[in-house]
């Protein structure tokens, strides 16, 4: 219930935001235009409170955003250029990366939480106010009429008298049956609706001061109010006044429809009845000098109301015609915008994404083929056949089969022109070479980072490779093999691509560990919440709504009991520092509430604690000798948070930006994984994990090389035999043997590029392999349909309609063919 | 000369009654008497569990009291939200079991799909398609958790699944009395060899499919002896074995044994080895189902309301002739789903399976936080559990007879009532929950 609140109270506030903005429009509109018929006002005033109605908009989604770019992902095997490396150097299935931070990071299951305790929110308190406004003024109204029906139990019949003068002026309005006419000492003249039916109520006292033709026109008055049903019309107005009852607008609109009801209900009262304004007016001033309680009063019969009225009574007199329709429909019109405006939502999203529409395209259904077949046109036998033939399943079939075959083709076709497909898109030619294309300027630095990153590592594991090498003892062949291996110049490179680069950056591992129960990364580089997965999505989303508030109030805490600390010296600086660190607050808090249920006492108590760790002193606080060891290890901590945050963030921001937009909860994970808390979730993951190149390649090595007693190395694969890793060990080299030969491509083309740095980067390993990344994104993110790619070359587009070309009416007879083949397989149903 | 029966089914109209008629002169011929209906109150409990998981609450019994129509009943529950949810549990265990997960497979995926299809009305022939020719990543696309669950042997589990046909010795040899040898399971699962599964991330498998392309004599032979005739074989293998009749009589086997707890042909995985009791229901069955388009929903309209499937559960004389003909109805225990759903509906507690299952994980896994001598406490726990959310339940408060209605689904006897009369509420919960009248669907 309190989730729901808040979304509901922030539809109410946009509604009156729109009602109030409707309000000054029809005020400002009527007041300008000078429209003083009651009707134009009425018809505005009721616009303005239908805005207040709107609390539910359509939604209307706009593609706006850039689709989300495919974006290769570290845990898929990489290649140089477009060459995949193949299997693992070693048997187990997962590879060492993996392996290695299964050991050293802290496990990532979700332990089961409590139920999630009520904390304050402004939010649902706010809402709370509304709900309980709303209660409370409809309960005073309903209290208000109750008191009036057991009000009206003392009333009594009216004398012969007035009630005679009620039935001539009930049949002068041609009211054929009039509400029963019933005297009260103190209410009334009104009208009003109970259980038993209408009453009309008159004050005994004040009546019997009323002339005849004053009480004549009052009575008329009440009747034109029951002709126009205005108590039935009235009920709406209040319910919508209820639901903005913080908005003083609202009440001025309702306020304004009933006044006008007034002015209209006066003016049906003197119709016929030119005299009849003076008797009224007097009617109005000798009933406003008493207190009596009376609906007739009670909207436009005191104060200024009572000043308009007289007013509209006299202008009514002198009024000839109708409010001009010009008028009337500037105001309206006006309005209507407004309304409009209120009742749809528009939300900008993500474009749709091409590739992704695209591949569901191709996959032919038996519905598919029904209206492809829906759209041949032609008289002829051969179309008649085709017509028939498709709308079946193995019709269906036979299609998926032609169109799996163009798609086929055009992988090849697409793998052979990548290369300079992409390097059109980077580069434009000119007289001199290839030049960036302007606008291209973050595509740049991106990509030399990331080179530069690659070629670091690279370079690295040369060493450690080489120094490997060096450990070992030659004794067999195979030793020998993997001495070679190890000292070539491709060994870093392949391993690299192939294996250890997840290893080597855990950061974007980590991040695909702590979130795989979470998220899957699609096709087309996407990630997406898993089926499996949305539960616990919507958990932790939960989770961490309820935790950011906390978390906040944590920061400002400690931040407050940081300003107190004294600077006597670098530690207590440091320790000021660190406290007023929103990273380390952060963890310190998230840590809390792993442990205990999360909570605005755990807040209070952990602050609670950490002041119990100072003395006050004449300078403000001081860290306690024996609190000292504790303080020291949460500067530790900070410290490694530093570094972990720092290689983590773009990882994490990376991530968000590869997620899929297309529904609420993804939009709120986009946003949850850019904040602090969750940089901090992961971060904590990484304390346990080692970055270091070196133990990561001995670790990588360690199950094929052994140590002997002389402390050298020599090659003792335990699980896998021997064959078979020389097997490998071949098959990486001949991998990257054929990269070198593909790259010369590349080579060629990088010659020609002015930009220098990127010339310098595109030689290089790192270089190469980050290109080569690109091309494995546009790779997979190109999607071909390849059953729009067959019709095209088989049909000519006439109308909107397929027609066989005269050329293909050969592959479609086998089409044909094929299709009943298919069937006359199927013939043989029973076994 | 005609027998009523006979007469009855040739002039009776609906499927329901014809069922009954076919059985009704196998059991005539057998010296069988079939028992009379069971009680609206037991029909209700019997037809809510089967349909849509659980027990029915004491609202809807006493419902069902006042307008005890047998066939709106089953129309209802299966227009419900509840009946896809379940079914599609019931159909996901049946296609991969529980223990996904040492296979690299994902079962909510696929669950979800089922669920969906279920929702919308998928007739059950073009689900199995879209399984057997499944292709995408099984974290977003469920039909492909299926062959990954068995991708070691595809051949086997589809044959047996969708077909009734166990080609599980066939691996190996060519059984004596089996007409299916090696030489037909190795052309069976040649529909497969093109199929290649790719670990794209964690539990992210992505399945495809290269085309293949051979002379049609050296394609792959279907059981019924098709080829394909394109190079898409594994759709054409959907098809064969969607448009074959084996695979009707299979499908309805396999309704009818959901339930009536037994197969017409029992196991119902098993057509080879084990003949139907009644050959000719289960061709009408299998005739119905593909007149109907195998929609499940007629299907199960047809069966819920045969007297066959209403039959009380008690009998007199051989028990098990009278089950396996149908006679009457033959107790089966609540599958594990209908448990958990049927538990919390009794305690009166909204539960998702994500809750519960943190529930549990909370109260057991705290057990086993010190050393090797808590794990007994495990056991403790999960009692401790049960004892708890007997403790807690509002139906604690109620009357004997609430407490009879909410959990049994009946009124409690003038017996019942008396032994109950002095106990204390906790102890009767707690005893009626541990029962097995509430354990089994009867």
């Amino acid at each position: 219930m309190t989730d729901f609140l808040p979304d509901v109270s922030w539809q109410v506030l946009r509604s009156t935001m729109f009602l109030s903005v409707a309000a000054v429009v029809a005020s400002a509109g009527l007041k300008l235009l000078k429209a003083r018929s009651p009707r134009t006002g009425a018809q505005a005033w009721s616009m303005v409170l239908l805005a207040g109605v709107l609390v539910v908009p359509a939604t209307l989604e706009i593609p706006w955003y850039a689709p989300v770019p495919a974006v290769q992902v570290s845990t898929d095997r990489m290649s140089i250029g477009v060459v995949d490396t193949g299997t693992h150097l070693l048997a187990p299935r997962t590879p060492l990366p993996a392996q290695t931070t299964d050991t050293l990071v802290r496990a990532t299951a979700v332990a089961a939480e409590p139920a999630p305790p009520t904390m304050f929110r402004w939010t649902t308190a706010s809402s709370v106010m509304w709900l309980t406004g709303m209660a409370a003024i409809g309960g005073v109204a309903l209290a208000g009429y109750v008191g009036l029906l057991l009000a009206l139990k003392s009333s009594w019949q009216p004398h012969r008298l007035w009630q005679r003068e009620y039935a001539a002026a009930a049949e002068q309005l041609g009211v054929a049956r009039p509400p029963k006419m019933v005297v009260h000492a103190r209410l009334g003249p009104m009208l009003c609706l109970t259980p038993a039916g209408y009453r009309l109520v008159i004050p005994s006292d004040q009546w019997s001061q009323l002339s005849c033709g004053e009480r004549d026109v009052v009575l008329k008055h009440e009747l034109a109010h029951y002709l126009r049903s205005d108590v039935w019309r009235s009920i709406p107005l209040r319910l919508v006044v209820l639901l903005h009852w913080f908005n003083p607008l609202a009440w001025l609109a309702a306020a304004r429809i009933e006044e006008a009801a007034e002015w209209e209900s006066d003016r049906i009262a003197l119709q016929n009845q030119p005299e009849g304004t003076g008797l009224l007016a007097n009617a109005l001033l000798k009933l406003a000098r008493t207190t009596v309680r009376s609906r007739l009063l009670a909207p436009a019969a005191r104060g200024r109301s009572l000043t308009r009225r007289l007013q509209n009574l006299i202008r009514e007199t002198e009024q000839t015609g109708a409010e001009p329709m010009l008028k009337k429909m500037t105001i309206v019109l006006a309005l209507a915008g407004i309304l409009v405006a209120g009742a749809v939502q528009i939300r900008l999203v993500a474009q749709e994404d091409e590739a992704e529409r695209q591949s569901q395209r191709s996959r032919i259904s038996a519905a598919t083929a029904k209206e492809f077949a829906d759209r041949l046109v032609g008289d002829d036998d051969l179309t008649s056949q085709l017509k028939e033939a498709v709308q079946s399943e193995p019709g269906a079939l036979v299609l998926r089969d032609r169109a799996g075959h163009y798609e086929e083709q055009a992988r090849d076709e697409l793998r052979s022109n990548m290369l300079p497909s992409l390097l059109e898109e980077w580069f434009e030619k000119t007289a001199a070479g290839l030049k960036l294309r302007s606008g291209s300027e973050a595509f740049r630095a991106e990509f030399l980072t990331a080179a530069e990153e690659h070629n670091i590592d690279i370079e690295g594991m040369k060493q450690v490779l080489r120094e490997l090498a060096s450990q070992m003892d030659m004794d067999t062949d195979l030793d020998r093999l993997v001495h070679r291996f190890l000292m070539d110049d491709g060994a870093p490179v392949i391993l690299y691509a192939s294996e250890l680069r997840p290893g080597l950056r855990p950061g974007a591992q980590i991040i695909d560990r702590v979130f795989q129960e979470v998220f899957a990364l699609r096709r087309d580089g996407h990630y997406e919440i898993r089926a499996d997965g949305r539960a616990r999505a919507e958990q932790m989303a939960g989770k961490f709504r309820e935790r950011s508030g906390l978390v906040e109030l944590l920061i400002r805490d400690v931040a407050e009991l940081a300003d107190e600390i004294a600077e006597v010296d670098d530690f207590h600086k440091s320790v000021k520092v660190a406290l007023k660190d929103p990273l380390l607050v952060t963890r310190l808090g998230l840590e809390l509430f792993e442990r205990k249920q999360a909570g605005r006492g755990q807040v209070d108590q952990m602050v609670d604690h950490l002041d119990g760790a100072f003395r006050d002193v004449a300078d403000g606080l001081v860290v306690r000798d024996e609190a000292r060891p504790d303080i020291e290890e949460r500067l530790q901590i900070r410290e490694r948070l530093t570094e972990s945050v720092i290689s983590l963030r773009g990882p994490l921001n990376e991530f968000s930006d590869k997620i899929s937009d297309h529904d609420e909860l993804h939009r709120t994970w986009k946003q949850m994984l850019k904040t602090d808390i969750m940089l901090i979730r992961v971060a904590s993951e990484m304390e346990y994990a080692t970055a270091d190149l070196g133990d990561v390649i001995r670790e990588f090595f360690g199950r094929i090389l052994a140590e002997k007693d002389n402390g050298r190395l020599h090659v003792q694969p335990p699980e896998i035999n021997e064959e078979e890793l020389a097997e490998h060990i071949s098959h990486m080299f001949h991998q990257y043997r054929s990269a070198r030969r593909r790259g010369r491509q590349l080579d060629e083309l990088v010659d020609t590029l002015l930009d220098a740095d990127l010339k310098q980067a595109l030689q290089t390993p790192g270089g190469k392999l980050t290109f080569g990344d690109h091309l494995k994104r546009r790779m997979n993110a190109e999607v071909q349909d390849g059953f729009a790619e067959w019709i095209s070359d088989h049909f000519e587009e006439i109308n909107g309609g397929y027609a066989i070309r005269e050329e293909a009416r050969e592959e479609i007879t086998e089409v044909i063919h094929q299709i009943a083949e298919v069937k006359k397989e199927l013939e043989n149903a029973d076994f | 000369m005609l027998t009523s029966s006979l007469l009855l089914l040739l002039v009776s109209a609906t499927p329901s009654t014809r069922i009954d008629a076919l059985l009704a002169e196998v059991q005539s011929r057998q010296n069988v008497a079939a028992v009379n209906v069971c009680s609206d109150d037991a029909f209700l409990r019997r037809v809510t569990l089967d349909l849509i998981g659980r027990i029915p609450t004491r609202q809807e019994l006493h419902a069902f009291r006042k307008d005890p129509n047998r066939s709106s009943k089953v129309e209802q529950l299966l227009a419900g939200e509840e009946f896809p949810r379940f079914w599609s549990d019931v159909w996901t265990a049946s296609l991969v079991g529980y223990n996904t997960r040492a296979f690299g497979a994902s079962r909510e995926p696929l669950r979800i799909w089922i669920e969906q299809c279920i929702r919308d009305g998928v007739p059950y022939d073009q689900m199995v398609r879209q399984l057997i020719a499944a292709e995408g990543d099984s974290a977003f696309d469920g039909p492909v958790n299926f062959l990954l669950r068995h991708r070691e042997q595809p051949a086997v589990k589809v044959s047996r699944m969708f077909l009734g046909i166990r080609l599980d010795c066939a691996r190996c040899h060519d059984h004596p009395f089996d007409r299916w040898t090696r030489e037909d399971f190795d052309q069976f699962g040649r529909f497969f060899e093109s199929v290649d599964f790719r670990e794209i991330s964690e539990r992210n498998v992505r399945l495809t499919e290269t085309p293949r392309e051979a002379p049609v004599d050296e394609r792959p032979t279907f059981l019924s002896g098709a080829r394909p005739r394109t190079s898409r074989w594994r759709d054409e293998l959907a098809l064969f074995v969607t448009t074959c009749k084996p695979f009707a009589r299979s499908y309805a086997n396999r309704m009818w044994y959901h339930f009536l707890g037994r197969g017409i042909v029992h196991p119902p995985d098993d057509f080879s080895a084990n003949d139907p009791v009644a050959p000719e229901l289960l061709n009408y069955l299998a005739d119905y189902a593909r007149d109907s388009r195998f929609d499940m929903r007629s299907m199960i309209v047809a069966i819920c309301n045969s007297q066959a499937y209403q039959r009380s559960s008690g009998h007199a004389g051989d028990a098990s002739a009278s089950h396996e003909l149908f006679a009457s109805y033959a107790p089966k225990p609540l599958i594990a789903e209908q448990l958990l759903r049927s538990v919390t509906t009794a305690f009166e507690r909204e539960t998702s399976p994500l809750e519960w299952r943190e529930t549990l994980l909370r109260e057991v896994d705290t057990s086993l936080d010190a050393d090797f001598s808590q794990t007994w406490a495990y056991r403790d726990t999960v009692q401790t559990v049960m004892r708890r959310l007997v403790r807690e339940t509002r139906i604690n408060e109620s009357s004997t007879t609430s407490i009879y209605e909410t959990i049994l689904s009946r009124s409690p006897e003038d017996r019942e009532i008396a032994l109950c009369r002095d106990r204390p509420k906790s102890q009767i919960v707690f005893a009626l929950i541990h029962s097995n009248e509430f354990r089994f669907n009867h």
